[in-house]
This record gives C-alpha cells, sequence and structure tokens, in this order.
C-alpha cells in the first residue's frame, strides 16, 4: 500500500505548473472575442443616457440607411417576439416582487445605460457610427438612487407595476413564523435592555464590485438544422442554456451553449443570465448569420459588476469583561432595478445577512433587511458575493466593542469564536468541520503581539502611527443544493464524466465553466493521483453543453468541493472495475485495495511481479472486451455527481499593520498576514494565487474602487481613469501560512476555497487604521476608505481635543 | 459644474444689445452653430455640429426664458441633447451694466450633463466651458467693436439683417453659449 | 483606404487599412493575432493591448495602424522562438504568475522591455514598472515574483 501513498504523495499538493499555462503565455488562448465564425455580424446595443425615462419615440431611419447595417432591433420588436426574461428558470424560491422585464428595454429605461436597441452591421466600426444615429426620445420622469429614499413613502416607483420599491425583506432569526420572530425580537431587546456594553454603528458600503479583466460577450450561430449554438461569457453554461431554451422557446435539443475554454476572469459577474444573450440569440436566429458581441468596458462598467452597497445598522450587546451576548442588524440594501436573471440583485444582501454573525457565538440576534430597487444598475454577484459589506460591519463591530471593553480585540475575537465545529449559527448558517481556534492562534504566532504594542506606543512618541487590525470570515465551500435550490433554484451537486483513452490517457469533462482558476492543473493533479499516471496524460474538457454533464456552473468555490469530488467519485467507479478485470486476467481473487496504480503500473501487491500497464489494461477493457468476468461489459466511462449532505466552509484570518501620517490622512500597509484552513491542498500555487488575488481585490474594494452616482442617477465612473483598480504598486506583499483541517466531507479531504476570500479584508484594513488612530478616537464606517475623509475626521478630532 | 466670470465688452450697452439681437452674428460666435431660431418670446431652437478630429455631433437644444425682470436680470434653462453621447441642461443667470463706452456683462451658469458627457470627468468639462466662453466672447467682441466686422457678417447672410434691440437678445446668447458648451464638451 | 507597410514578428505585411483603424484592430482582425488583448474602452489604462513598436513598449489600443507604418512590431506571439519559450514566458510557468492569462501578453510584452532596461530590479522597481497593467487575478504577488526570477536567471545567463 505504501506505494500508492507515495504515489499520491507525488501530484496532491504539488506545485504544478499549469497545464493552461503554455497557451496562455504564448498568446494562444482562445476567449470568445478571438472566435470568428464565417460572415459573422456585429453587434453594438444603444443606451440609455437617462437612468428613468419614458421611450417616447425611437427613430432607426438613419441608422438603417447607413451602407453595411443590416438590421436594427428594439424593444418593441423583442416584446412581440421573445418571452419575458422573467422565466421560472432563472427565479429563486425566495419570496421577493420580481420585476417583469425584456431583453430590451419597453416603454420605460430605468438606470443610466439600460438597452434599448441593437445594431447589426456587417463591420464593428460601422456598427458603432449606425448606433449613434440611432434617434431615441426621451420623457425624463423623477429618479431615485438613494436606498432610503426609495424606501421612503411617496418615492418615485422603479417599476411602475409594484406599490413600492421594497422588492424584499427577511427577518433571518427567530424561526418560520411572524409569531416567533417577534418573540425573538423582544428577547433581543431584553438583552440590550440589561447589557453592560452596547456598541450601536451605522455601517456604509459602498457600490464596487470584482471587475473581469475580459468584459462579456455572446456570439450566436443559427442554422435551421441544428438550431442555436452559443458562445456565451459565463460561469454556467448549462444554466444559460435552459435559460435560452424557455425564452426564446426553443426547443431543447436544438440549443447548445459553450463557454469558451480560456475566460478573462469571471469572480461572479459571468454568473447571472443576462439580457444581451437573448438579444444576440434572436439575432442570429432572424438573420440566419452568426452576430457577435463583444462588450466595451465602458458598458460593462455601466451594467455589471457591481455590488456591495449596503447600509448596516449593527447593535452588539455585550458584557463589560467581553462576552458577546446578542447581535442586532437592521441592513439595507441598494439593489439597483433588480432585472437581472438568476440572482436578481437581492439575492447577494439576502446571503450577506445569513452570513452576518461569522463566527462567534452569540446568544440571540435579531436580524433583518430590506432591499431596494432604485434607478441604478442592478446588483450582480462578485466574490464576497453579498457579506463584503456585512463581514466589514462585524469585524468593525467587534474592534469597537474590545476598544468599550479596553480588550484586546485579538483576545476578544478568540473569547468568542465558535470553539467546536460543527455549529449551526443565529441565522441558521451551518459550519460542517474545521478548527477556528487552530487557524487563529496559527496567525496570532506569526505577530509578537506585546512587543508590537510596545513599538506601537514608542513610534506614536516619534509622531508615528502604527496599529493592527485582525478580522476572520468563514466562507462556503461550494453551496449544497440545500442552498442553492432556495437561493437560486438550481441544484448543487458536482458533476463530472471521466473518459478512459484506449491509449491511456484520462478525458474528464465538467459542467463547470473557469476563468482562471485552473481546473486543468487540478483535476489532472486529483486524476494522476488516482490512477498513477501523469497528470500531461489528462485531458479537461469544460464549458460546453453539448459535451459535459449538467452542473450548477463555476460558483462559490465549487471546484475544490464539488467538482473535484465528482471526479475522484467516477474516478473510484473506474478503478474497480479496472481491478476487477486485472484480477479476473490474472487469475486471483483480489479486491481493489490489493491492487496499486503507481507510474503508469497497475500492481497486484500481494505479487508485485504481476501487473499490467495502465494502458494495457485500460486498452483490454475497451477494444478488447471478451473473456471479462461474468456480468462485466467493455468500456471506461463513469458520470458521477457529488453532494455533500450539508453545506461545507473554509475559514481564514488576516492581520495588517499600518502606518498612518495624521498630517494628510495617507496611509501605508507595512504587513499583510493571514492563516488559512484550505482543507488538504491539490495545487499550492494555484491555492497561494486564489489567496493573494482575493485579499488584493478586498483591498482595491474598500481603498479605490467605487461606482459613483449622481442624485439623477448618472453613473460617472464608466472607465477605468474613473473607476480605478489596484495596479501593483498600490498594494502590499502577502504573507500566507496555512492551518488546515481536512474536511471529513469530501473525498480528499479538500475544500472549496477564494470565493468569499475577499469579505474579511475591509474588517482588517479599517481596524488597523483605527488602532493607529485610536488616540484620536476615529472609527470608520464607511467605505471607501479615503486618506481625504481620514484626515477630515483626524482634524476634527484634534479639534475637538484642544 | 459651476461657471461664474464677467466680461467687459468694447462697446456701449446699446451696441451690444443690437448685436445680441443678430442672430447671424451669434451664430457666427457660437462655435460649430448651425442655425438659431426663436420659437416665441420665451423659447428658443438651436442647432450645433461641431468637429473635433475625425468625430462629427450634433446637438439639438432649446432653451426657455422663466424669471423675466429687463433689463437688470434673466433667468434661463436651456437643455441640448446628443443623443447617446449624452446631454447638458443649464440654467444660466446673466446681468448687463452700462459702464460708459463699455459694457459688463456677468453670468452665472450651473450646468448639469449627463450620458457619456457627464461621464468626462469634472476637470475636462469645466475646463472646456472656459474654453468655450473664451473663443464665443473673443469672436463676439470682434464682430461687435470691430467696425466694419457685423456689417461683413450682416452682409454675408443678408437675410438676417438686425432688428430693433430687444432683450430678447440675450437669451438668444446665453442659449447659443449653453448649446455651444454642451457640444464642445461632447466632442473634447 | 491607406496602404501600410508593416513588420510583425519578423513577417512584413502590406495592407491597404481605413485610416481610422486601430493597430490592436489590426493585429486581431487582420493578422488573426488575438493574443493581443482589449480590456478597457481604448484608454490605454488596463495594458492587455501591450505591443513592441520597434522594440519599445506601446498600448496598440492608442495607436492607428497607420502610425505603425514603416515600423516594426513584436506581439506575444513574437516571444518564444521555435517553440522555446523566453526566460520571462517560462518564469510565469513556473511561478504561476498568470490565473486567467488575460492580463498576461501586455504584462509579458512589458516587463520585456522593462528587464531588458532594469536588469537587476527590485520588487519596487517591478512594481512600478507594472502600473500600467491591470490585473484582476493574481494581486500581482506571484506575477512580481515570475519576473524577479527572471531578472536573476537572465542575470545568471548572461555572467
Amino acid at each position: 500500500m505504501d506505494i500508492t501513498v507515495q504515489d499520491s504523495k507525488r501530484w496532491m499538493g504539488a506545485r504544478l505548473e499549469r497545464k493552461e499555462d503554455l497557451r496562455l503565455v504564448t498568446g494562444q488562448g482562445k476567449y470568445l472575442a478571438d472566435i470568428v465564425l464565417p460572415g459573422m455580424l456585429h453587434a453594438v446595443f444603444v443606451r440609455s443616457e437617462y437612468a428613468h425615462a419614458r421611450i417616447t419615440g425611437i427613430d432607426v431611419a438613419a441608422a438603417r440607411a447607413l451602407p453595411g447595417v443590416v438590421d436594427v432591433i428594439t424593444g418593441d420588436e423583442i416584446r412581440t417576439r421573445v418571452k419575458s426574461m422573467r422565466q421560472p428558470v432563472v427565479l429563486p424560491n425566495l419570496p421577493a416582487k420580481y420585476p417583469d422585464y425584456h431583453a430590451l428595454a419597453v416603454d420605460k429605461v430605468k438606470f443610466h445605460g439600460d438597452p434599448v436597441a441593437v445594431v447589426i452591421a456587417r463591420d464593428k466600426y460601422v456598427a458603432e457610427d449606425a448606433a449613434e444615429l440611432v434617434v431615441v426620445d426621451y420623457e425624463e420622469l423623477p429618479v431615485v438612487v438613494d436606498a432610503e429614499q426609495a424606501l421612503a413613502p411617496g418615492a418615485p416607483r422603479v417599476h411602475d407595476e409594484e406599490a413600492d420599491n421594497e422588492m424584499f425583506a427577511m427577518t433571518f432569526t427567530g424561526g418560520a413564523t411572524a409569531d416567533e420572530q417577534m418573540r425573538n425580537e423582544a428577547e433581543v431587546q431584553r438583552i440590550f435592555d440589561t447589557a453592560e456594553v452596547v456598541v450601536s454603528n451605522r455601517f456604509r458600503v459602498h457600490r464596487t464590485g470584482i471587475t473581469p479583466m475580459e468584459p462579456r460577450g455572446v456570439l450566436c450561430d443559427w442554422s435551421l438544422a441544428d438550431g442555436l449554438t452559443a458562445w456565451i461569457t459565463t460561469q454556467r453554461p448549462h444554466i444559460d442554456r435552459l435559460a435560452l431554451i424557455d425564452i426564446l422557446e426553443i426547443p431543447g435539443e436544438r440549443v447548445r451553449v459553450i463557454a469558451p475554454r480560456d475566460q478573462g476572469g469571471g469572480f461572479g459577474v459571468k454568473a447571472p443570465f443576462y439580457r444581451e444573450n437573448v438579444v444576440i440569440a434572436y439575432a442570429a436566429r432572424k438573420l440566419g448569420k452568426p452576430v457577435r458581441w463583444i462588450e466595451t468596458r465602458y458598458e460593462s462598467l455601466m451594467n455589471v459588476g457591481q455590488e456591495r452597497d449596503q447600509i448596516n445598522d449593527v447593535e452588539i450587546a455585550a458584557t463589560k469583561d467581553g462576552r458577546l451576548l446578542a447581535l442586532r442588524n437592521r441592513g439595507i440594501a441598494n439593489n439597483g432595478t433588480g432585472q437581472t436573471g438568476v440572482y436578481w440583485g437581492f439575492v447577494m444582501p439576502f446571503l450577506g445577512q445569513v452570513e452576518m454573525p461569522n463566527v462567534y457565538t452569540w446568544e440571540k440576534g435579531d436580524i433583518k433587511l430590506r432591499v431596494a430597487t432604485t434607478n441604478k444598475a442592478c446588483l450582480t454577484p462578485s466574490r464576497a458575493f453579498g457579506h463584503f459589506p456585512t463581514r466589514f460591519a462585524i469585524e468593525r463591530s467587534i474592534d469597537i466593542v474590545a476598544r468599550r471593553c479596553g480588550l484586546e480585540p485579538a483576545d476578544l475575537r478568540r473569547r468568542n469564536m465558535v470553539p467546536k465545529l460543527p455549529y449551526t449559527t443565529i441565522t441558521g448558517e451551518y459550519f460542517d468541520s474545521g478548527d477556528f481556534l487552530k487557524v487563529w492562534d496559527s496567525l496570532l504566532r506569526q505577530i509578537d503581539l506585546p512587543a508590537f504594542r510596545r513599538e506601537q506606543v514608542a513610534a506614536r512618541a516619534h509622531g508615528r502611527y502604527l496599529g493592527i487590525g485582525f478580522a476572520c470570515g468563514a466562507e462556503l465551500s461550494g453551496v449544497a443544493s440545500e442552498l442553492l435550490v432556495p437561493m437560486e433554484n438550481q441544484p448543487g451537486y458536482g458533476a463530472a464524466t471521466v473518459r478512459v483513452d484506449p491509449r491511456g490517457k484520462v478525458l474528464i469533462f465538467g459542467g463547470d465553466a473557469p476563468g482562471g482558476q485552473g481546473h486543468e492543473t487540478t483535476v489532472a493533479q486529483v486524476v494522476a493521483s488516482i490512477f498513477g499516471i501523469d497528470p500531461s496524460d489528462t485531458l479537461v474538457t469544460t464549458g460546453d453543453t453539448g459535451a459535459t454533464p449538467f452542473g450548477a456552473g463555476t460558483i462559490g468555490a465549487r471546484a475544490g468541493s464539488y467538482f473535484v469530488s465528482a471526479v475522484h467519485k467516477a474516478c473510484a467507479e473506474l478503478k474497480e472495475k479496472i481491478t476487477h478485470v486485472l484480477a479476473h486476467d490474472l487469475g486471483v481473487r483480489a479486491t481493489t485495495e490489493e491492487f496499486a496504480f503507481t507510474n503508469g503500473d497497475v500492481i497486484y501487491l500481494r505479487d508485485p511481479s504481476r501487473r499490467k500497464t495502465f494502458r494495457e489494461i485500460v486498452e483490454r477493457i475497451i477494444m478488447f472486451p471478451v473473456n471479462l468476468p461474468e456480468g462485466e461489459v467493455g468500456g471506461l466511462e463513469a458520470t458521477a455527481f457529488f453532494e455533500a449532505a450539508k453545506p461545507m466552509i473554509c475559514f481564514n484570518a488576516d492581520f495588517c499593520i499600518v502606518e498612518v501620517r495624521p498630517e494628510t490622512g495617507e496611509f501605508t500597509i507595512k504587513r499583510w498576514a493571514t492563516s488559512e484552513d484550505v482543507g488538504n491542498v491539490i495545487n499550492q500555487n494555484i491555492v497561494d494565487g486564489q489567496m493573494h488575488g482575493a485579499i488584493v481585490q478586498g483591498l482595491s474594494n474598500a481603498i479605490f474602487e467605487e461606482f459613483i452616482y449622481t442624485d439623477e442617477g448618472q453613473q460617472l465612473t464608466a472607465d477605468f481613469e474613473h473607476y480605478k483598480l489596484a495596479t501593483a504598486a498600490d498594494v502590499p506583499d502577502i504573507e500566507l501560512s496555512y492551518a488546515s483541517t481536512p474536511c471529513p466531507h469530501t473525498p480528499l479531504g479538500t475544500r472549496g476555497i477564494g470565493e468569499g476570500r475577499p469579505s474579511s479584508v475591509p474588517g482588517a484594513l479599517c481596524n488597523a487604521i483605527c488602532d493607529a488612530l485610536s488616540p484620536f478616537g476615529i472609527e470608520v464606517t464607511e467605505l471607501p476608505l479615503r486618506p481625504s475623509t481620514l484626515w477630515a475626521q483626524i482634524r476634527d478630532a484634534q479639534a475637538r481635543q484642544h | 459644474m459651476e461657471l461664474k466670470d464677467e466680461i467687459r465688452i468694447q462697446a456701449p450697452r446699446a451696441q451690444v444689445y443690437a448685436a445680441l439681437n443678430d442672430p447671424e452674428i451669434l451664430r457666427q460666435s457660437i462655435p460649430g452653430c448651425e442655425s438659431l431660431q426663436k420659437n416665441s418670446d420665451t423659447e428658443f431652437e438651436a442647432t450645433v455640429t461641431s468637429k473635433v478630429g475625425p468625430l462629427t455631433a450634433k446637438l439639438r437644444g432649446a432653451v426657455t426664458l422663466a424669471d423675466l425682470d429687463p433689463p437688470a436680470g434673466y433667468t434661463l434653462a436651456g437643455e441640448g441633447k446628443g443623443g447617446p453621447a449624452g446631454f447638458a441642461k443649464v440654467k444660466a443667470r446673466v446681468a448687463l451694466d452700462d459702464e460708459g463706452a463699455t459694457t459688463l456683462l456677468r453670468y452665472e451658469v450651473k450646468a448639469e450633463v449627463g450620458g457619456k458627457l457627464g461621464q468626462l470627468g469634472g476637470a475636462i468639462i469645466d475646463r472646456t466651458a472656459r474654453k468655450l466662453a473664451g473663443e464665443f466672447f473673443q469672436q463676439f467682441e470682434t464682430l461687435v467693436s470691430v467696425p466694419g466686422a457685423a456689417e461683413e457678417a450682416t452682409v454675408a447672410a443678408p437675410t438676417h439683417a438686425p432688428r430693433a434691440a430687444s432683450t430678447a437678445a440675450v437669451w438668444y446668447f446665453i442659449a447659443a453659449v449653453a448649446l455651444a458648451l454642451a457640444a464642445w464638451i461632447l466632442l473634447s | 483606404m491607406q496602404t501600410v507597410r508593416i513588420t510583425v514578428n519578423g513577417t512584413q505585411y502590406e495592407e491597404a487599412v481605413p485610416p481610422r483603424m486601430l493597430l490592436v484592430d489590426f493585429l486581431r482582425e487582420r493578422l488573426a493575432l488575438t493574443g493581443t488583448h482589449v480590456g478597457c474602452t481604448y484608454e490605454g489604462v488596463c495594458g492587455a493591448c501591450t505591443v513592441h513598436l520597434d522594440g519599445e513598449a506601446v498600448k496598440s489600443c492608442m495607436l492607428l495602424a497607420v502610425q505603425a507604418d514603416g515600423h516594426a512590431v513584436t506581439t506575444v506571439e513574437g516571444l518564444s522562438s521555435n517553440g522555446d519559450l523566453s526566460v520571462l514566458q517560462q518564469s510565469f510557468r513556473e511561478h504561476h504568475g498568470l490565473q486567467c492569462g488575460f492580463c498576461t501578453p501586455g504584462i509579458l510584452m512589458n516587463m520585456t522591455d522593462f528587464l531588458a532596461r532594469h536588469p537587476e530590479p527590485s520588487d519596487d522597481d517591478i512594481r512600478h514598472g507594472l502600473i500600467g497593467n491591470l490585473c484582476r487575478c493574481t494581486g500581482y504577488v506571484h506575477i512580481v515574483k515570475a519576473v524577479r526570477e527572471a531578472a536573476k536567471t537572465l542575470a545568471g545567463g548572461a555572467g
């Protein structure tokens, strides 16, 4: 058995060079914009320049008259030819007022950037010229962009058919019935009435998200015989396929969706089902020609990647020696129009409130959310889905409680951390496994905290303001059906087909659609470990609904949890068949465990001289299926579905050290260190890369990025000059460390990682800033964290102190 | 965007009024102005086309007058639309003072810009607006104060002969500035 | 239409192009060199379209094809020769300097030029050299490492 163990050690956890990278570093990746079909037409959308206006007329004559223009399609045409976007396949099973809408705006535009028409031309440049010739007459309507104003009586309504702008409201604590919830509310109030320490703050997190470097795109081809083939930049091709079938009313066998093998990042932005998919598919069917739309960065920043945008009124009751008692929150989310399939904007803040309690033991909680529709672009998912704002609020609140109690924030966290898993939080979130305290203690070993405190005091004497900030968080490791069915009306299981090739190679097919996570490599390492072959002897195919088993997509850290586990399950099935036939051929009675798959051989362990090469035995089963054991048939292919009984998690903790210059409010991050529980690691490079990227995304969101709307709903940040992403020179190096616990619920002990990882970043950063500025008594409660805001706070504090 | 300034025009108030009442002079003063038309005593329409490099754009606009207090002060509201490129809404207060041989014109403009226009950023819009105002007044002053220049203009467009002075001329002027401003910002 | 003569990755092309055609579109659409990417709205911020013009890193979305007339352009497809990756390309593979790979060609082109000018860069130099390239996946940590290690290899090879 030692041989198997050695072999599996060889590939599991290795810093293997990625299989993807040879093509990507030589410019041979094939992204959506690189796919060209003969006779392909180009689409350019005409989008609203008003946030809220009635469309009184659209004149397309001049655009149509431009040589090279093939068609101009408006909302009136779409409305009569295809169904609306609100179809059951993309509706969550949560009680919300789902607005009905069409792929192009009809009657009204509801946000700055709303698609009004599409121009199709033979040349991209001509399509752009023609789009400028489309004249839309608007009658402006009152605009509402602020969530609280939108919820106030008498506010302008975004959707005429609704009585008000409250799209979704929910109580997350106390029980299922209103009576239970009210009783709980009263009990929480009693705790607050008698608590020694009560901390109340309003936390605002601005509108920001994770913008992939590759914008969206759609290429649709239509043939009378085969129907629709759609290449879409998407994280969930199988769901997109179902939506296209239902909305365009095309029989299912005639729709194939392909997510290109190479996608320039997704981060949630490519997970919803978008209107442009329907418009381009409709155009291709109508014109009988391939039609392609490549989103400009301008369009992208106007329409997608906008998340966060929450207010959380957080109250904490605690004892004066730092025991957390009760948590109360009133969350308000600014959803924009709420018009985006699968998520409808509100699913993110919904999950954000579920995750509000984080990893702390609360006696009781009272947590409510209201989601407002406004004349902004609809929220779309972004890594740290919904809980970037709530994690910021809770991690900041914890520090404020600690300061009030005169305790070290790190100690207060440890004291209130869930000590033993599994555990169910006050909002019903299930933490399956892991060891929070182990991770936390490992983090604390990386810093001599008493020494830092001494250094901090000494520095202040010289007018230097140093601070340390901590934060931590549990993240979903893949989303189980138990949560995904209500939340997104989709199954959570992972699916994989493993096909062994007669030449001894292994082909793996997955319904996911990665965008840089390295599935081809991690899956290759897993398969190589199981079959004792080289990772280069495998090929992973993803994204093509014509070739892969049905899967919910690349969302919520599913690769290391669900996809890889499904691959393992399929491989195990095949391994059993291979050893069954081999035992028969060798004339021995042996179980699968009595064979070792190693170095390209399958060895009978009781007599290692009896062996076959992997290629020999698989070729024999596939190509020469005679003299098989009784009841066995030839062929080596298996499809497996993996589902954990309960949701799974991963966990991380951060600290950072900053220096703030009070005369300007500028700050420098001097150190960023972490401790992670990622379960068993398949590829250390890839896991490290996920963490680096997530942390820097968190920093970029917290410090730089902000979608700005004027009171009239004008979006002012539609290019990278105005929507600033962190550059290499803006961010620090990152020290990662691991204190992992293998996940007992996956066959390899792996956990899905990376999705929620940015969410602890703003808390750690702002806690460090406030720690540095504690002589001024400054508590940061709003993002983004701007030096100018800090400087004003410092100046005010100085004025108060004098 | 807010713009506030005062300009001394080297011509007596009466002459400034006369010139302001000449649509042809205004048309020539406004960069890219194609037409300027009065629909009623308080409503005006104009079209401004501008070229910057390879780009050409046409902005259609309308101006409405309010709070008439001749000749001391006035308010006007104007809006120019350039389709997907964006729009500009302008509110302005203007006053003319007689200073002997010269006229002091004071104006205060508040502009709200939308669409792609608004996304260029405050600094660009501000800079363009100032540049535009400068160009307008330079040309206007040339036409008004240089003997013969206005006549040339009149000769060049005989259908727009000068009419009796009226306070409405000022509205033409501001409307035109507002539109040209919007057009120029759009194309910068 | 205007006829241009542009040498791309060592091959001379003579093409009639509209005067307004961007160099990046010329490379991607006329020559099918799709390794050069477009990540922003032709504003020169993201850097994914970076190529070399006469050996110097430039953003091909900020140039017209006619401006490259008579010049030599190198794209990411021209970085490796006969299937051998350049030291920098190999270093990006080895140190996981990329995830989705969309920004990678531009970074490789920029950093190839950068290393020629700064053979012994500090991490700070590298980070500042990367300002013109946005990456969303990596947090830049492994990119900086890949460039640093490539510099060491190149120095070792020269010595």
